[in-house]
């Protein structure tokens, strides 16, 4: 188990330093710095200044090394377009991606085993059918359209939810603490349910096909043949053992919400890692992108170290191996 | 028993969650809600450089003085008192006392004091903080204070925009709060994030990515702001934004897009306000060769400029792409200057003669349908900004007209940075450029003057230069007689019409979207928010069919 858990977080670090690399790279090989945008009013000598303060006077190899060291000792930079260190955007920032993507994990797993499993057990029949069409429908839907849609339908037609934000700005500062839980849990709800719908189908789909199998299985027959029901038999026979593969999707998952809570972000404007890296990336802020993808990066290579560690405990065969 | 607990609990949540509309009410307050798409960077007036932050510093900060709405910015004709209620010149003009508003305070209850204006001037002098207002500051010499409330500005020479300059441009910090903060430590500044100002409203919140909130000041020195709260709500993209006007989030958001105005048209309790703008837009031809000082094998030749200007229908495309009260260009200023002259002459739109005139300087017609000369063909690349929908449908237009002289124009669809760094190396032949105005009709120089080419960067970098039109805007800067200035503005105007060192296009109409519950005051064309302190929300429940109702009760 130590070996393995070494193994992971060995090359889960190779997996961060190349992103970082590369994000670099690909950001200086756009025309432009963080100074392009700057009022055509400020001196040159001023612009000079700041340019040389932040190392992009220097050749690339010594802007690389300059990124490095500071990455190295724990200070992430200078965001050029925020004014402020990077360190304090991100802790601004990185929650809420994080409460974003955990929810809509959650909500994804949630949805699609009930999905799976109805699938299953109503297999060929009108509701399995119907399920698997539904699903996939929303499964081929591209993120953005999604969200967009979903904003007009409850800015039109069923006002019932607020359409972007984290709170409703005018009232929170009057809040208690319960109408902040009820108003903050409003807000989530449309981002939470695009990123549930976007990714369910593929789960659902998944959580059928192991049903199926397990269903096949000898000690199905048997406990079948003892005469438990049929509940019973898919609660505590089937159920669990086909839930073992899931297991590994939700490892495959993480970085499929990452990606999809950037455009489910601008969407509904809500202010995470999505939103800040989207902007950063239009105003060559360098060390805001590459921070943010490096964080980003990291939380993948966490959320899959998790999943595999969870998988090892969950099945005895994989810890033996 | 802990399931039956557990159901209730949720099914409130989610009852609670599905209730309300979103719009309980909070009662008595007057609020507008400005929805953005980028969030402000930071408050401390030197060092802010977005739309956002400028906005909420307005609010927060107040200038010695302010320029009246017809943006005469010559001598002190039309300034409004803001932080000082009156001023004296001295009899050479070499220096103007200030004497300042003694009821004006900071929001932490300390009087505001000629140290403090001290304080300001020195911080936006600092090359360590690089505000933006140090290039205005050139002539002011030293600014000392005569007692504790008159700060008298020194000039090393007058010039008709002095006092502009000195008066309406640097915002007044609190030297209680700062003047212990190294200069170098002003970006990392707590006091960036949660400012104490002087001006109307005082801070309120900043929620990063989510919504700054202003309180209205109750004991302002020139009296209390009618709406009580402002508030900043960062969408995160223009389409975000115009939702959240539809879905009554928010009250106001501008500027709107083409498609945004007939959007707002169809909703009843929404209005669409036009306001002047200091925004031009041309399409600026590069004079010397790519990364290179050789003049341009194209644009060198001044009679090729002035060919493709006449090959342009200006008029049709501009109202093709937006609509016939669009207007048009006339130069590198607009029509909101008091330098401005609507008779200005202009190069006309003439296709026959653009040809002839290219024909002339040798450039022949092939059968490929455009023209050579000396092997070279008639064909060069344009950088559109691809951010920009009307741009680029525009450039498709200006490419077919080109076409029928014989030109060919590429298309070089770039993001917006990429734009900047192109033009700034100059690495272009012709581009589509868009820029905002300062009011004083003296910024020309900064864009187009011989010095400001040969200084590099990101000004002039065309490369025009003329030194006759140097020399006119020199004396029309330098002269204290605002006719006299006035006549050099528009002969130097007339010269850079006629050098053509750009096509010019089109002025931007702006166009705010706003509950019809709001009434705005006059918004100033090149700060559109800088009298939100007058503006009022109606008191009254909202219009039918609204969604919109942010003011007292019915929210």
């Amino acid at each position: 188990m130590g070996r393995l858990l070494t193994g992971r977080l060995l090359q889960g670090l190779a997996v961060v330093w190349v992103v970082a690399t590369l994000t670099f790279a690909l950001l200086h090989l756009a025309p432009g710095d963080p100074f392009s945008y700057h009022d055509r009013h400020i001196a040159p000598d001023v612009i000079a200044h700041w340019r040389h303060v932040y190392c992009l006077d220097q050749p690339l190899a010594a802007q690389y090394m300059c990124y490095v060291r500071s990455i190295a000792s724990g200070d992430l930079g200078y965001s050029i377009s925020h004014q402020r260190p990077v360190r304090d955007i991100l802790v601004d920032y990185v929650p809420r991606t994080i409460e974003l993507m955990t929810l809509g994990l959650l909500a994804s797993f949630a949805v699609g085993i009930a999905l799976g499993v109805l699938e299953a057990r109503r297999r060929g029949t009108f509701a399995d059918w119907g399920s698997r069409a539904i699903s996939l429908f929303f499964y081929s839907m591209p993120d953005f359209w999604l969200a967009l849609m979903l904003s007009l339908l409850f800015a039109y037609w069923i006002p019932i939810f607020p359409i972007s934000g984290i709170e409703d700005v005018i009232n929170a500062p009057t809040f208690s603490w319960w109408q902040h839980v009820v108003d903050h849990v409003r807000h989530l709800i449309l981002p939470v349910a695009t990123l549930m719908l976007l990714t369910c189908a593929g789960i659902a789909r998944f959580q059928r096909a192991a049903m199926l199998d397990v269903m096949r299985m000898e000690f199905v027959v048997a406990a079948r043949a003892k005469g438990a029901s049929e509940n019973v038999i898919a609660r505590h026979h089937v159920l669990r053992n086909a839930l073992l593969p899931i297991i590994t999707l939700a490892g495959l998952t993480l970085p499929l919400l990452l990606s999809g809570a950037v455009l489910v972000e601008l969407v509904f404007a809500w202010p995470g890692m999505g939103f800040v890296t989207a902007t950063a990336v239009g105003s060559r802020d360098y060390a805001l992108v590459t921070s943010s993808v490096v964080v980003t990066s990291m939380l993948v290579v966490v959320g899959t170290i998790a999943a595999d560690l969870l998988y090892a405990l969950a099945d005895p065969r994989v810890r033996a191996a | 028993m802990r399931k039956s607990r557990r159901i209730p609990a949720l099914a409130a949540l989610l009852l609670a969650a599905c209730g309300g509309n979103g719009k309980s009410a909070s009662p008595h307050v007057k609020a507008l809600v400005m929805t953005q798409p980028a969030d402000a960077d930071n408050l401390l007036p030197p060092l802010t450089t977005n739309e956002v932050s400028v906005e909420v510093d307005a609010q927060l900060f107040e200038k010695l003085a302010e320029i009246d709405d017809s943006m005469h910015v010559i001598g002190d004709h039309g300034a409004r008192p803001s932080l000082a209620d009156s001023w004296t010149w001295a009899p050479d003009s070499l220096s103007i006392a200030f004497h300042l508003d003694p009821k004006a305070h900071w929001h932490d209850g300390v009087p505001v004091r000629a140290t403090d204006v001290l304080y300001s001037y020195r911080v936006n002098k600092s090359k360590t903080v690089g505000s933006p207002v140090a290039p205005l500051l050139v002539d002011v010499d030293s600014v000392t204070a005569r007692d504790s409330l008159t700060p008298v500005y020194w000039f090393h020479a007058r010039s008709p925009e002095q006092f502009f300059n000195a008066a309406t441009q640097l915002r007044v910090l609190p030297a209680h709060l700062l003047q212990n903060t190294p200069d170098s430590a002003l970006t990392t500044s707590p006091y960036g994030r949660k400012p104490i100002g002087s001006g109307p409203y005082k801070f309120g919140r900043w929620v990063s990515g989510s919504v700054i909130e202003l309180d209205a000041d109750s004991t302002f020195h020139r009296g209390r702001p009618k709406i009580d709260r402002l508030l900043w709500s960062i969408s995160g993209s223009p389409d975000a934004a115009m939702l959240r006007l539809y879905s009554g989030e928010a009250n106001f958001t501008a500027p709107l897009r083409k498609q945004d105005i007939e959007q707002v048209a169809k909703h009843p309790e929404l209005k669409a306000v036009h306001y002047p703008s200091m925004l031009v837009f041309y399409v600026l031809f590069n004079q010397r060769a790519r990364k290179s000082h050789a003049p341009h094998p194209l644009f060198g030749d001044r009679e090729v400029r002035r060919a493709l200007s006449m090959a342009v229908d200006r008029r049709r495309a501009v109202s093709t792409v937006f609509d016939s009260a669009t207007p048009l260009l006339s130069g590198p200023f607009t029509s909101n200057l008091a330098t401005y002259d609507p008779l200005l002459p202009r190069l006309p739109y003439a296709p026959d003669s653009a040809s002839a005139m290219l024909e002339r300087r040798g450039w022949v017609l092939g059968k490929d349908g455009i023209r050579h000369k000396g092997g070279v063909a008639l064909q060069f690349s344009m950088l559109v900004p691809g951010s920009s929908a009307q741009r680029q449908q525009m450039s498709l237009l200006l490419q077919d007209m080109f076409k029928r002289v014989g030109a060919r124009m590429d298309i070089d669809h770039v993001d917006f940075p990429t734009l900047l760094a192109r033009a700034a190396a100059h690495d272009y032949d012709a581009a589509f450029e868009g820029m905002g105005l300062d009011p004083t009709p003296s910024g020309i120089r900064q864009e187009w003057s011989t010095a400001a080419a040969e200084a590099g960067g990101t000004s002039n970098t065309g490369y025009y230069s003329n030194r006759a039109f140097d020399a006119l805007i020199d004396s029309a800067v330098a002269t204290m007689d605002s006719r006299v200035a006035i006549d050099q503005y528009r002969r130097a105007y007339a010269m850079i019409i006629a050098d053509a060192p750009a096509i010019w296009l089109y002025e931007s109409s702006a166009v705010a979207g706003m509950s019809t519950a709001v009434h705005p005051a006059p918004m100033r064309a090149d700060m559109w928010f800088v009298h939100l302190a007058d503006w009022t929300i109606d008191d009254g429940p909202a219009p039918p069919g609204a969604t919109v109702a942010l003011a007292a009760g019915a929210h």
